[in-house]
């Protein structure tokens, strides 16, 4: 695809990278053979009635949009194309990319923007278990639409008695439980199993109490 | 023997408990994880533990048995039913009342579940004999 904004020209080449959740969209991995834009996100989509669109005014006429949208690598503007009404695109291409890559090219807000808020709750009690499940949840703001990534996690730990000589074992440790993503607005980009957050740098302390012997 | 057991979850905010009367128990404590943004990352190679642990030496004599342990910073959890963990056991080997030189031990193993060409665990053990 080619074209140009004031005095600058793009030649955008993209290959196909798979389709989303629903199977409304597309995606599409690209770069500018001028080399003055990147490729920020590339897609088809269908259902725009579920989109986010820049263009939020042709939501009602079209069903179908071509997203291209560009970032100029020294002003580091944006470059929006979104051209409606596509007619259908029989793509036969037998994709080799993983989910994971998949998904990571959907998640252009996450990969360009920083959150405009992040929260984390705790979704069990502590009363009465030994352990606790948090959701750390990143929320975007992408053309005025909040998108939420989340990422749930255990917090586990089994402290026991030890008499004296005795013994006992326990244990305690993270795990990762649920990672999604949500556009309560419009859901096409929706995903039940990924979210661009993970964990890491998890670190313990475990030690006894003083003068255990 | 009775000690009291102290256990601390910090991450973001914190939480405290306290269990009041307990005997050789464990506590838990700058538990803590980060959680970060990205888009693509791979594990990369094998490995042994990717895990740094850092053992108590009981330079201050007071018996206590401790190790901290941080997974590296290039792994991740990210996939549903990634773990890092860490495992003990604890006890005596001769622990009656009135034996000179009774022998405790304290086992860590420390794994981590990332997939399964991640799995890997680490032993420590920590048997001490009381002089």
């Amino acid at each position: 695809m080619s074209g140009s904004y004031g005095e600058e020209d793009f030649d955008v080449v993209a290959n196909y990278v798979g389709n989303n959740e629903n199977g409304n969209i597309d995606i599409f991995v690209g770069e500018d053979n001028n080399n003055i834009f990147d490729v920020v996100y590339c897609a088809i989509e269908r259902e725009i009635s579920k989109s986010i669109l820049y263009f939020n005014s042709m939501r009602d006429e079209y069903t179908t949009v071509l997203k291209l949208y560009l970032r100029n690598k020294e002003s580091g503007a944006f470059l929006i194309v979104e051209l409606f009404n596509l007619p259908y695109l029989n793509i036969t291409t037998s994709r080799a990319d993983s989910d994971v890559d998949v998904n990571a090219a959907l998640c252009w807000i996450e990969r360009t923007f920083e959150p405009v808020n992040i929260t984390e709750t705790e979704t069990t009690t502590r009363s009465a278990n030994s352990s606790i499940n948090k959701t750390a949840t990143y929320t975007f703001n992408s053309f005025g639409y909040e998108v939420k990534d989340y990422v749930e996690y255990k917090l586990f730990w089994d402290f026991r008695d030890c008499s004296r000589g005795g013994s006992t074992t326990g244990n305690a440790g993270f795990e990762l439980l649920r990672r999604y993503r949500t556009c309560k607005d419009y859901p096409n980009n929706n995903s039940s199993t990924y979210s661009s957050l993970f964990l890491y740098c998890p670190e313990f302390e475990l030690y006894t109490g003083q003068n255990m012997a | 023997m009775t000690e009291i057991c102290t256990s601390s979850v910090t991450n973001g905010s914190s939480i405290n408990i306290t269990n009041p009367s307990v005997s050789f128990s464990l506590s838990l404590a700058g538990l803590s994880v980060s959680v970060g943004r990205g888009i693509t990352f791979d594990y990369g190679g094998s490995h042994i533990s990717n895990t740094t642990a850092t053992i108590h030496d009981n330079s201050d004599g007071n018996y206590a048995r401790a190790v901290k342990t941080a997974l590296d910073s290039s792994y991740t959890l990210k996939n549903v039913g990634n773990k890092f963990y860490v495992s003990y056991t604890i006890g005596e080997y001769s622990g009656q009342k009135g034996l000179s030189n009774p022998t405790l031990y304290f086992n860590v193993y420390i794994g981590n579940e990332l997939d399964v060409s991640t799995q890997s665990t680490y032993q420590k053990d920590m048997t001490q004999i009381i002089t």
